[in-house]
């Protein structure tokens, strides 16, 4: 149920980590739509996700989930998000940028389907990111805050994620384009609380691998990664392989 | 092993480019065109340059756009009645998220002037 979260970012936002947060705004008047699918062993998520750039440093977002789990069809937790590009500087082929994020998803999910938890989560970051015509570098970190709206009040979240990326073939700009990313997603997640209490087997570490590519042409971007886990501690159980796919169209 | 198939299909679609093509915009004839020429930094990718791509289009005029992102320049013409001026270009490229280092006005297209040399 709480997957979820981990896919609190993506919507729409170019070349940035398929998992992880990147420090991309939209060009101004720029919007951005994209649908992806989210594959795990038991459950997947669809997402139909929209960006708009305001300015060149200003970028709002949604995101729309569906949850599928066997027979069962419902809608997840919206996602509503803002970024703000804090800092950047431009080379001959190369940028690199600091990004601000805030984000909050809305306890939406359909509860008759027993999909997902209904949550409320608020969400700040710090993304930053080198991009040049060969190589890329991400790195993030996120903390979230989590209401469950019952008794059981789950940990907040420290999200980080490093990506380092590659373009092994620099094409012309009309032409497709293809980078090869792998990530290094981290998590902790704090102590849950029960009626006030201290739960205190709860709370811990894991750490997780995806490599992943996004091959564009023009507007047109296919993305799509697998992850899998590397390690946990105390009581988080380590990340169970997942793949993600999605389109993504610029216009 | 559909993982690899994938990405010997994008490697194998991704080679096949070679040359730089003009952006394909609508032309439209004018008795006589200014070409502008702006070298522009921070374009890494082409999808991300798409934004430029969709700014220097509002542009009054623009036609016959093609962006050498490897070399980092867009050119594109406008009607000398309708040259716009260096602060509106830098505007653009600065909504797109990049910034440029150099324009240059021809009454020339800077294709033909390559050829010559």
């Amino acid at each position: 149920m709480l997957f979820s979260c981990i896919m609190l970012w993506k919507s729409a936002m170019g070349h940035e980590p398929i998992y992880g947060l990147g420090p991309e705004t939209l060009s101004m008047h720029l919007s951005g739509i994209e649908f992806g699918s989210h594959f795990f062993q038991s459950e997947t998520e669809y997402y139909l996700a929209y960006s708009y750039g305001i300015n060149q440093n200003w970028t709002i977002g949604a995101k729309f989930p569906f949850i599928s789990s066997g027979s069962q069809f419902g809608f997840g937790n919206m996602l509503i998000k803002i970024k703000y590009a804090l800092w950047r500087k431009t080379q001959p082929g190369a940028i690199k940028r600091l990004t601000a994020i805030a984000a909050v998803k809305l306890p939406t999910s359909d509860r008759s389907q027993n999909l997902s938890t209904n949550i409320t989560a608020a969400t700040l970051g710090l993304a930053n990111g080198y991009e040049s015509r060969r190589w890329y570098y991400f790195s993030s970190v996120t903390y979230t805050f989590i209401s469950t709206g019952n008794n059981l009040q789950q940990g907040n979240i420290l999200n980080y994620n490093l990506a380092g990326g590659i373009r092994p073939i620099k094409t012309p700009y009309t032409k497709p384009d293809l980078v090869f990313l792998i990530e290094l997603n981290g998590r902790y997640s704090g102590k849950s609380k029960l009626n006030n209490e201290t739960v205190t087997q709860s709370g811990g570490n894991t750490l997780a691998i995806a490599p992943g590519f996004l091959f564009s042409y023009r507007n047109l971007m296919l993305k799509g990664g697998i992850q899998f886990g590397i390690t946990n501690t105390k009581y988080i159980s380590k990340k169970q392989t997942n793949g993600l796919i999605s389109l993504e169209y610029h216009f | 092993m559909w993982m690899a198939g994938l990405i010997c299909f994008f490697l194998g679609m991704s080679t096949k480019a070679t040359a730089q093509v003009p952006v394909p915009v609508q032309a439209k004839k004018h008795d006589s065109l200014v070409y502008i020429k702006m070298k522009i930094n921070g374009m890494a990718c082409p999808f991300c340059a798409y934004g430029l791509e969709k700014r220097i289009k509002k542009i009054d005029g623009a036609a016959n756009l093609s962006v050498n992102i490897n070399k980092g320049y867009a050119i594109f013409s406008t009607p000398d009645n309708k040259k716009p001026t260096e602060k509106t270009l830098k505007k653009r490229v600065k909504e797109a998220g990049f910034t440029v280092e150099k324009i240059t006005y021809s009454s020339e297209s800077f294709h033909k002037k390559k050829i010559k040399k």
